[in-house]
């Protein structure tokens, strides 16, 4: 905890009057708006209600400013992720590594939204999230079983995280706020 | 200087209005629809032009009404929720009042539930608020997240606890705004209605909590929610409202008036529908007794009306109210005192008494400049003023009148109808009044009901009638609504015949012939047609009593001059038909030439009767004449009414056939042919439109349509000179039968209240059953009123294999036979006795019984004596119409009659089936034939009759074989007479039917 609050203080002296605007999606339960609470206060929390329609934070810790779109995972939200992903720094999908099951659903998504004219070149970022469960995918099985190695139109990377634990938070904002652009 | 400076600045303020107004007529859509872009990166920068952009959205929604297809609301829907990255509490603000205005138009509205969900929880975490101010922005989220839940309501469950939550929130703003959110939420119809009425039903913990905060706003909010809620279960409505009663006087909604204003709303709803000796009323009448004098000016007002509205409310109990109101009256404020005269003019459509002490306060409302105030003090004066202020009232009614706005002429047209009634002495006024107000511009809710004014009054008093003839006349000339002029016309052709002179109203209707409208031109035509329809005069006005007397000679030449002008009349209505038969409109040109044939066949008729009519006296009574009138009367009116009422299968015979069908032979003028039951049908026009104008003023019997027949003129159901007189009137409708009874109430010191005729229906096995019964409400000393009962037939027969079908059996699968029974009788009602001094009725009253003569409704009720083929066929004999039936319909049964007397006349029995059944006999039968030589009747006799169903087209057939039996031969040993009847009909039903009404 420590030593993340204190790269969390030396990454903001290091991005000083930067801004940038994240979409964040994936399959409900993936844990976004977790993953949000987090990076906003640092706060885990266990039982959370499914986002319906979406969640507007603003992370602004001194100069640096992120606004972050999280937007609900259920189907009937799931067309209209492209609306909140126009335009935006870097789109980040995040995937449940502990749920096998419905990983092709989420390779289907987001292939599908990938797809989508309006959002090419934007930066991806995958994240497999809860890597802290037994079972969970390692993130080289993400990629595979993702797909993630025949997307070549665009910078795209995958990172193997856990919100709870906090683990790989800090590679995940290095990752972002390179993405940022100076204002 | 001070002046100056503030005039400048004063100055310039208005400069920035019109300024502001002109930036905003420049907003359209488009542009709009552009600009909601910059709400894409809504930064700290733009905030300006994202509130802009916003009021623009808004005012082209709110005061323009501009519409947006569902795709430009979901995209504006989809941009406004990026405005919510910023913090800035203005504009959350307004993207709140956007949501709500957009969430009904655009799709998936939903996407924004989380946000707002989140800004209900907190406010401060997502947007900039000062300290303290957190609550009103927590409120207003609530709010738009309702409006949300209203278009997509699979929302609710996820939302509900935050709701109820909301409700019992410690700031007073947020829970009022779930109060009364939730309340609009209960208004949501459509499919989820009763899904979200479940949901809300739950909450009734938190909004009773609600109810016991200290702000009255809440208290207010709560109490509407939970009477909504419970508005359905009127039991839960009323345990309600006692608790609250009780906890009223320590102060539980005591400081809230808007609470208790909806107390007072509440107990006045309720009390509406008890009766007023329930035990509610008495529990609550003390509440709004009290509530009068409550310190608030709108409970008071509430309170008043509540009580005005109890259903049968006494003078005691109004008595706190009009004094409450009084007080109002002299108000400063306009609103309280129209609001305390509205409920008072209320008061005074039924207690003009109880309001009279309040008179000289109106009165002094009669110059308020609020007109709406004016007006009413004015109709409130006309129902409690005395007879001595008509007139005076009358004069600023017309000053007033030009001004008014319709509804309100309505009003005081109503208001002069009641006086015509209430104070004859001033009728000829008030007759001119009514008068000139038809001259004056108006609508034609306006004209209409001066219209009928004048119709009711003109019918009521015989003397005006002329007078009113001919202001409707001169209306007519320059009348732009076809209905009102279709109106009067009817009312002229069914009145004017009878009048004096009425040569003079024919011009005023042939120039609508020549004006009008096709429907107009043709209710023109039949106007006519009744001046020359109608029986000649058969008598004139004696003159006054002071003149001369009148020698009988004098007055038959003033006979006999009447008699030509009508015979003139008759051929110059001819003459104006005549052109009318060339009519560009094809029902027009129908009318008038089934009239003209008419008339042609009337005249032919009278010149016979005066050809033949040398013998003295003939042309005298007019007898062979009017009975002719009569005779044909009845055919006429019944294929008339059938012609209305067969929609789907027109049958227009021609005139001459219906000549035909009708009682042209010899014997029908001398009237032995015509049953009473056809006898009783044969009113003329004036008797038809007499007996339908009652009809038609009983709103409820309105739906049955016209009656087939009314029986003739009312018969007593009483003797003479008993407490009660009732006489009964039959209306047989095609499937109802109406019974009309006229009770009129001889004592002088009782009134009585809901009365109404009780049938023994159960005595024939519920052959029929009483659909609806009106009672009268009221009836005075010595006043008359109606009460009427509908019978509707219960009884089908079914269809079986070889039941020989006519159409309209077919179409219904079954027969219903006409009601033919006889019922035990008696009048029950609500005695209330009247005191002889002050003219009170007592308050106290007791319920009683009062037995009547049986109502008989006989078969002749529902017969037509007429010719034995149906009318589309010629003249045919009876017994060949009798070998035309099929015999699959036929009916036999054999009777053998045990008569005491050796020579019980075979003629009596005879005569008395004729009049049971109400048909024709043909072929001379209904006469026994008699020895010439010893006046012996004949021991066999073959009766044989003809007649039609009403509302049925084809007719019944009936052969009667009468033989007489002595004591001999008969096998009982007693002098019988064996009767053989045999009934062909269309249907075997119908002729089972009849055959066992015989018996």
């Amino acid at each position: 905890m420590d030593m993340f609050g204190s790269l969390l203080n030396w990454l903001r002296s290091l991005f000083w009057k930067q801004e940038m605007e994240l979409t964040l999606v994936g399959l409900q339960n993936s844990g976004k708006t977790t993953l949000v609470n987090v990076l906003a206060n640092g706060q885990f929390t266990d039982d959370m209600i499914p986002t319906v329609g979406f969640n507007m934070r603003k992370v602004t810790k001194g100069n640096v400013t992120m606004k972050l779109w999280d937007i609900g995972g259920q189907p009937r939200f799931r067309t209209m992720w492209e609306r909140y992903c126009r335009g935006v720094n870097a789109i980040v999908f995040v995937v449940d590594s502990a749920d096998h099951e419905r990983i092709p659903h989420a390779s289907a998504e987001l292939h599908a939204l990938l797809e989508k004219p309006q959002l090419a070149n934007i930066p991806v970022l995958v994240l497999a999230n809860k890597n802290d469960l037994p079972n969970a995918l390692t993130a080289d099985q993400v990629i595979e079983r993702l797909g993630l190695q025949d997307i070549s139109n665009r910078e795209i990377s995958c990172y193997s995280i856990s919100a709870r634990n906090q683990v790989n938070l800090d590679t995940t904002l290095n990752w972002l706020t390179r993405h940022a652009e100076s204002k | 200087m001070m002046p100056v400076g503030a005039m400048g600045g004063a100055m310039r303020s208005k400069d920035e209005d019109s300024h502001d107004r002109s930036r905003f007529s420049q907003v359209d859509k488009y542009t709009v629809l552009q600009d909601a872009r910059v709400f894409n990166n809504a930064g700290s920068d733009n905030i300006t032009k994202c509130l802009q952009v916003l009021t623009r959205i808004m005012y082209l929604r709110t005061c323009k009404g501009e519409a947006f297809t569902e795709q430009e609301a979901t995209n504006l829907f989809f941009a406004v929720t990026k405005l919510f990255q910023s913090r800035d509490v203005n504009l959350r603000r307004v993207v709140y009042l956007t949501i709500k205005e957009l969430a009904p138009m655009a799709s998936d509205v939903i996407m924004i539930t989380s946000s707002l969900i989140r800004d209900v929880s907190s406010a401060s975490s997502s947007v900039d608020v000062a300290a303290g101010e957190g609550a009103i922005y927590r409120a207003n989220a609530l709010r738009a997240l309702i409006s949300i839940v209203m278009t997509d309501p699979s929302v609710l469950p996820s939302v509900e606890r935050l709701i109820r939550q909301a409700i019992v929130d410690r700031s007073p703003v947020v829970s009022s705004a779930a109060l009364v959110s939730s309340l609009r939420l209960l208004y949501t119809g459509g499919s989820s209605a009763s899904m979200i009425r479940e949901t809300i039903r739950r909450w009734i913990q938190e909004a009773t909590e609600a109810i016991s905060r200290q702000s009255p706003m809440i208290k207010y909010h709560a109490m509407a929610l939970i009477c909504e809620i419970r508005s359905r279960d009127r039991t839960a409505v009323l345990k309600f409202l006692q608790s609250i009663m009780q906890s009223v006087n320590a102060g539980f909604i005591g400081n809230s008036p808007h609470a208790t204003m909806m107390l007072a709303r509440h107990i006045g709803t309720i009390l509406r529908e008890e009766s007023p000796d329930s035990g509610a009323r008495k529990q609550f009448y003390p509440m709004l007794e009290s509530l009068v004098r409550y310190k608030s000016d709108m409970v008071v007002l509430e309170a008043a009306r509540a009580i005005a509205a109890l259903p049968s409310v006494t003078s005691r109990e109004l008595l706190p109210a009009i004094s409450a109101l009084q007080q109002f009256l002299s108000s400063a404020r306009p609103l309280f005192r129209f609001s305390a005269l509205r409920t008072l003019a209320q008061i005074a459509a039924s207690h003009p008494l109880s309001v009279s002490q309040c008179n000289l306060d109106i009165e002094a409302l009669v110059a308020d400049p609020n007109r709406s105030i004016a007006t009413l003090a004015v109709t409130t004066l006309l129902k409690t003023g005395s007879e001595a202020s008509v007139d005076r009232l009358l004069v600023q009614v017309e000053a007033l009148m030009p001004e008014m706005p319709d509804e309100f002429r309505c009003v005081l047209v109503d208001a002069v109808r009641a006086l015509f009634f209430k104070f004859p002495s001033k009728q000829t006024r008030l007759f001119h009044f009514l008068a000139s107000c038809l001259r004056d511009d108006g609508g034609l809710a306006f004209k209409r009901s001066l219209v009928d004014a004048l119709i009711t009054c003109a019918h009521n008093v015989p003397e005006s009638r002329e007078f009113a003839l001919l202001h409707l006349c001169e209306f007519i000339e320059d009348c732009e609504f076809p209905a009102l002029a279709i109106r009067v016309l009817n009312f002229l052709g069914a009145e004017a015949p009878n009048t004096s002179c009425p040569g003079k109203f024919i011009r005023y209707i042939n120039n609508r012939v020549i004006l009008e409208s096709a429907p107009v031109r043709a209710a023109a035509c039949s106007a006519l047609a009744k001046f020359a329809l109608s029986p000649p005069p058969s008598s004139v006005p004696l003159p006054s009593a002071g003149g001369d007397e009148l020698s009988r000679e004098d007055y038959m030449l003033a006979l006999r001059t009447a008699r030509e002008t009508h015979a003139s009349l008759r051929k110059s209505v001819r003459v104006l038909l005549e052109r009318c038969t060339r009519d560009a409109d094809d029902e027009v040109r129908d009318r008038a030439s089934y009239y003209c044939s008419l008339i042609d066949a009337v005249m032919l008729q009278s010149a016979l009767a005066a050809g033949g009519g040398a013998k003295p006296g003939a042309a005298e009574t007019g007898f062979g004449e009017s009975d002719f009138a009569d005779a044909m009367g009845t055919p006429l009116e019944e294929e008339l009414l059938g012609y209305i009422g067969a929609k789907d299968t027109i049958i227009v015979p021609n005139a001459k056939d219906i000549l035909d069908a009708s009682t042209l032979s010899p014997g029908a003028a001398s009237g032995t042919a015509l049953s009473p039951g056809g006898a009783a049908a044969g009113n003329d026009f004036a008797k038809l439109a007499d007996v339908s104008s009652v009809l038609l003023s009983v709103p409820q019997l309105s739906p049955y349509g016209v009656p087939l027949r009314s029986s003739a003129g009312p018969v007593p159901l009483t003797e003479a000179g008993t407490e009660f007189s009732v006489a009964l009137v039959k209306h047989i409708y095609k499937s109802v039968v109406v019974l009309q009874f006229d009770i009129a109430n001889t004592l002088a010191e009782q009134q009585i209240e809901d009365v109404s005729v009780e049938l023994d229906l159960d005595q024939y096995g519920g052959i029929c059953q009483a659909e609806l019964v009106l009672p009268a409400p009221v009836i005075g000393p010595n006043e008359t009123a109606r009460s009427f009962i509908v019978l509707r037939a219960t009884e089908s027969v079914p269809v079986t294999e070889d039941t020989v079908l006519t159409p309209e059996m077919a179409a219904v699968g079954a027969v219903t036979m006409p009601i033919v029974a006889s019922f035990g009788t008696h009048l029950l009602f609500t005695v209330r006795d009247i005191d002889p001094d002050t003219m009170e009725p007592s308050p106290s009253s007791y319920t009683d019984r009062y037995d009547l003569e049986p109502v008989e409704i006989t078969l002749a009720d529902n017969m037509i004596a007429s010719g034995p083929a149906p009318p589309s066929l010629a003249q045919a004999s009876f017994r060949d119409a009798w070998s035309l039936f099929n015999k699959n319909t036929e009916f036999s049964e054999t009777y053998t009659l045990p008569v005491s007397a050796e020579q019980a006349p075979l003629q009596a029995l005879v005569r008395s089936v004729i009049g049971l059944l109400g048909m024709r006999a043909s072929d001379g039968s209904e006469t026994v034939l008699s020895s010439p030589d010893t006046g012996e009747e004949a021991h066999t006799h073959t009766l044989l009759l003809s007649g039609r169903l009403l509302g049925r087209q084809p007719p019944c057939l009936i052969r009667v074989r009468l033989v007489r039996v002595s004591a001999d031969s008969s096998p009982t040993g007693i002098p019988a007479i064996v009767m053989q009847i045999t009934v062909r009909a269309p249907d075997h039903p119908t002729a089972e039917f009849i055959a066992r009404l015989i018996a």
